[in-house]
């Protein structure tokens, strides 16, 4: 599953670490998902998607 | 309370039964058993402790990763310390090897701490340079 989490974060102006902290995980986990090593959960997708002000199939796309 | 304080309590709690456990055993006050039911459970609360407070710093304790992480190694060592038993068991009823109940069950509580440990490190490991 491809995702466009860092080009996101970066318009929004967010670190790993504070995008991490927003959604109460570890920064390795956001660094994980944002490399497409970790597929998170529905929560965490909805949790990343909404701090980023996006909707889920625009922050993660199934290949 | 806070994470903290909870890691503190918990750590004194098992010092305490720890001690407990100790002195029954060194003043005779009770039998074997209470003496080594105190001891074990003074060292379950500590390791319990010890093994969240590997998430204080990062002041996460519920993410997701992780505790997949956690469980993953968790089932491995499961798995390794249940063959390693089964090999202990053939090897002990062929009478290869004679082994002591005590001597199992140290093998078992020892493999499967530390096993848990290394299967941690590895799976996160391999998740970060694959």
């Amino acid at each position: 599953m491809e995702n466009r989490i860092k080009e996101l974060r970066a318009r929004h102006n967010l670190t790993q670490e504070q995008l991490a902290q927003k959604v109460n995980v570890r920064r390795e986990t956001i660094l994980f998902v944002e490399k497409g090593k970790y597929n998170p959960s529905l929560k965490l997708a909805h949790k990343i998607a909404k701090t980023l002000n996006s909707k889920i199939e625009e922050v993660f796309i199934l290949e | 309370m806070s994470k903290k304080k909870k890691y503190i309590v918990l750590i004194t709690a098992g010092l305490i039964l720890i001690a407990l456990g100790f002195s029954y055993q060194l003043l005779d006050l009770a039998g074997n058993l209470i003496s080594l039911v105190f001891i074990n459970s003074g060292v379950i609360i500590i390791v319990i402790a010890v093994l969240n407070f590997n998430h204080l710093g990062a002041g996460v304790s519920q993410d997701e990763m992780t505790r997949k992480i956690s469980a993953r190694a968790l089932s491995y060592s499961w798995l390794l310390t249940f063959a390693l038993l089964n090999i202990l068991f053939w090897v002990d009823y062929l009478e290869i090897l004679k082994l002591q109940t005590q001597t199992f069950l140290t093998i078992a509580i020892f493999v499967m701490l530390f096993s848990a440990v290394i299967f941690k490190k590895l799976i996160f490991n391999i998740r970060k340079y694959e």
